[in-house]
């Protein structure tokens, strides 16, 4: 445990961040799209719990954040899923780039 | 080397590999599956550390909740052995160069402050402190945030049946 520095688990952070990130960028169908949010929360969550652990271990205020963004993550991807289908039985499809309607 | 640091590494690389065929594979229902494995490392991290509580709750909202869900969504409106499109040259370039200079950019300003902080006394996590810290309604509690959390989780059960309440059949 004192043998991993603390650096190594911000960099396993940014790097999980930015392949999240990379996945917002190019997929266009809404799904994927979701799942690499969700990595990108994951990403958020790792560097919370080890800023806890590393420098403010008598408390436990990064494990209760983390906690609350599992919850409201979950919370986010039912109301997506719910919106998704919607999506799909209005166009039949749900690549975005299909959802042009209210483009001026 | 002992044994949890190549716990962690084992982990954290396993962790990437996922996550990089999360958001590369042109196959819908596969990167589901990956990116359940990812979230299984990550609860793997979550035990490494000792945040068991945590570990747990991530096996089940996300895996057990979260990746059911997206697998649903998927059965409902992917028809199967479709493949997904390709990203335009351009605009994956662009955004391979993005994410990879996002990167170098924070790894280089964590290298310039790398703190030498290690875990002096191993964080207390069991049951009988969160719940503790849960309900506690002086300082450091979180009392507030868990009935704001309840509210939106009341919230989004009302808000997901209306929204998938279809109610005029307008077709646009």
């Amino acid at each position: 445990m004192e043998q991993i520095p603390l650096g190594h688990w911000l960099i396993l952070s940014s790097a999980l961040f930015f392949i999240g990130a990379y996945g917002f960028f190019t997929r266009r169908n809404l799904i994927t799209m979701l799942m690499s949010l969700e990595l990108m929360l994951n990403a958020v969550n790792i560097s919370f719990v080890a800023y806890n652990t590393y420098l403010y271990s008598h408390n436990l205020d990064g494990m209760f954040f983390s906690l609350f963004i599992i919850t409201i993550a979950a919370a986010e991807t039912a109301i997506a899923i719910a919106i998704i289908i919607n999506v799909y039985k209005s166009f039949n499809s749900i690549d975005i780039n299909n959802i042009n309607k209210l483009k001026f | 080397m002992d044994l949890k640091s190549f716990a962690f590494y084992i982990l954290s690389s396993l962790l990437l590999v996922f996550a990089i065929l999360v958001v590369s594979s042109r196959h819908l229902f596969r990167s589901a599956i990956y990116l359940m494995f990812a979230l299984l490392m990550v609860a793997g991290l979550y035990f490494l550390i000792s945040f068991y509580f945590l570990a747990a709750m991530q096996l089940l909202i996300y895996v057990g909740g979260i990746i059911v869900l997206i697998i649903f969504a998927i059965l409902l409106t992917q028809s199967s052995g479709e493949l997904l499109q390709k990203p335009e040259p351009a605009q994956k370039y662009i955004s391979l160069a993005v994410s990879i200079a996002g990167f170098f950019l924070i790894s280089f300003i964590l290298l310039q402050n790398q703190s030498h902080a290690i875990a002096v006394n191993t964080v207390n996590s069991e049951m009988l402190t969160i719940g503790k810290y849960l309900f506690e309604i002086k300082s450091y509690g979180y009392v507030l945030p868990f009935e704001m959390v309840g509210v939106l989780l009341l919230a989004v059960l009302i808000g997901s049946i209306v929204i998938s309440l279809n109610t005029n059949q307008n077709k646009i």
